[in-house]
């Protein structure tokens, strides 16, 4: 392929959009919302899978030990606890805080604690879990292998209520996922009846190609580009809408969250792999239009 | 001109719609430098017999056999590097109307993947050839009709084809441009090509009495004296080829 020929199809899909402007300009406008609508799920639903469980679902747990037991056997059980790969943090409460806890958590109930005369709490550790991908059967194997060490009397976690709240947000997270697959396969359609209105707008051109002698892909290469063109500047478009989108986040949410639920500050993510991604989904349609066009 | 037919139809037929063949039985034999005038009314299914020639439509029955292969059986790869062999010219010119001259000569050239150099001074020949060297950069669109039939005709000889065939050349041009027109197709001719070409204007004959001249009638070739006697083919000992 000469060099000649990488001229001509560039000229061709230049041509394409100044013949038709219209047509392209909606395009690239329908293109570039389509793929702001694709970055905004997929980097809306990556924020909220990556934060929503640390917001929602409850990470700790509560280790009751048996009567009797001394700070230094609690001390040892504290720290093989927070030795285990599922544990972020594990704190000892003696019985003294334990009692001040309840105290402040039922203020209303002062009636209830002032029959006692020695504190009957056992001392407890409290746990802080990492949140994982199946958290109810890690909370589930944390509670076993808690129960199973002896100075140990209970062990509460919310245990069902996670999985639950898990198991929702990955239904959350499938839905998300499709409506991205929707907004891809928009994308595709929408630049694959723009190329299907470019090549029958041009049939007059492409009849005279084939007379001429050229080959298939040599009628279809400017087809291509002009497609491969409108997605990129699609691209483009989106890219800005989503850095703006990004920015009011940063304005509106404080700044540690809206990092993490918001990731752009990667600018390269969104200048650089949009426009890549706008091009193949293009090059996807031009295909799809141009399959069954310009046979022998 | 050698022994060997350079185009051979045999019983070639073609039908849009079932049951109206365009192309009856169509045998003919065409030998390689000849020039052929190819007579018949419109709807007599000559631009249709010239698109099955250059590989546009396939037969619905036959063998059409041009330097000895079956151009119907061609995989989608030959296809256009046969029709880089057979230049076409049309009665409305085909070009692109946007674009230059130049760009419309270009055109098969740059599809041949030829050098940029070498499409330039292939370009400034043919036009010289056409006499329209002066217009090199001129929008197809700003020229007359036998002007642009004058490019069709550079961009159909530009890759040195086998064959060159004409459908209604002159159709759209006043008797001035048709000479011209005439004249060209042969020179084209002169230089070796084999030329075919269709009309149903018989003054065309006169540019070239010692053309050949076959008539399409009801579907079927017939040589010139034959398609004089009555329209009945079995009355006419059948057709050309055989």
């Amino acid at each position: 392929m000469g060099m000649s020929h990488w001229r001509y199809y560039m000229a061709r899909a230049l041509g394409g959009f100044r013949k038709n402007p219209l047509p392209a300009a909606v395009s690239v406008l329908v293109v570039g919302l389509c793929l702001f609508m694709t970055g905004l799920c997929s980097l809306g639903f990556w924020g909220i899978y990556r934060i929503a469980p640390h917001l929602l679902v409850p990470s700790k747990a509560v280790i009751y030990l048996k009567e009797g037991v001394s700070v230094q056997e609690a001390r040892g059980v504290q720290k093989t606890v927070a030795g285990w790969p599922l544990v972020a943090a594990c704190h000892y409460k003696s019985p003294q805080e334990v009692l001040e806890e309840l105290r402040d958590r039922y203020g209303g109930w002062e009636d209830l604690f002032q029959g006692l005369g020695e504190n009957p709490l056992p001392p407890a550790l409290e746990v802080r879990l990492q949140v994982r991908e199946d958290m109810e059967g890690a909370m589930r194997a944390f509670e076993d292998k808690a129960k199973a060490l002896e100075p140990v009397q209970d062990v509460l976690t919310a245990r069902s209520w996670s999985g639950e709240t898990l198991r929702r947000m990955r239904t959350v997270l499938g839905m998300g996922l499709a409506l991205l697959v929707v907004w891809i396969a928009c994308s595709i359609l929408i630049v694959a009846n723009t190329v299907r209105l470019a090549f029958y707008g041009r049939r007059d051109e492409v009849e005279v190609l084939r007379v001429v002698g050229a080959s298939p892909s040599f009628i279809k290469m400017p087809f291509y580009l002009e497609g491969i063109l409108q997605g990129v500047l699609g691209a483009a478009l989106a890219a800005s809408l989503l850095w703006l989108t990004g920015r009011m986040v940063g304005a509106v949410l404080p700044p540690s969250l809206a990092a993490g639920i918001w990731p752009l500050g990667a600018g390269a993510w969104l200048w650089g792999i949009l426009p890549l991604a706008g091009a193949g989904l293009s090059w996807l349609g031009a295909r799809l239009a141009l399959r069954r066009l310009a046979s022998y | 001109m050698t022994s060997v037919p350079f185009i051979q139809c045999f019983h070639v037929a073609k039908s849009y719609v079932a049951g109206e063949e365009v192309l009856r039985d169509a045998n003919l034999q065409v030998f390689k430098g000849e020039f052929l005038f190819l007579m018949g009314p419109s709807g007599a299914g000559k631009s249709t017999f010239l698109k099955l020639l250059l590989g546009l439509e396939a037969p619905t029955r036959g063998h059409i056999l041009v330097d000895g292969r079956n151009i119907h059986r061609l995989s989608r790869k030959e296809i256009p590097a046969y029709r880089r062999k057979v230049g076409m010219v049309f009665q409305d010119f085909r070009l692109l109307n946007q674009d230059s001259v130049f760009h419309n000569v270009a055109l098969p050239l740059v599809a041949a993947g030829r050098s940029r150099r070498w499409i330039r001074s292939k370009v400034k020949s043919l036009l010289q050839f056409v006499g329209l060297d002066g217009k090199t950069h001129v929008p197809c669109c700003r020229l007359s009709g036998g002007e642009q039939q004058r490019v069709a005709l550079a961009r159909a000889v530009a890759n040195d084809p086998w064959v060159l065939l004409a459908d209604e050349p002159t159709g759209n041009l006043d008797a001035c441009a048709s000479a011209v027109i005439m004249e060209l197709l042969k020179a084209v001719h002169a230089r070796g090509t084999t030329v075919v070409v269709a009309t149903h204007d018989a003054s065309l004959l006169e540019h070239l009495p010692e053309a050949r001249r076959v008539h399409i009638q009801g579907g079927i070739f017939y040589e010139e004296a034959e398609a004089a006697a009555p329209r009945f083919p079995s009355a006419m000992g059948g057709p050309v080829w055989e």
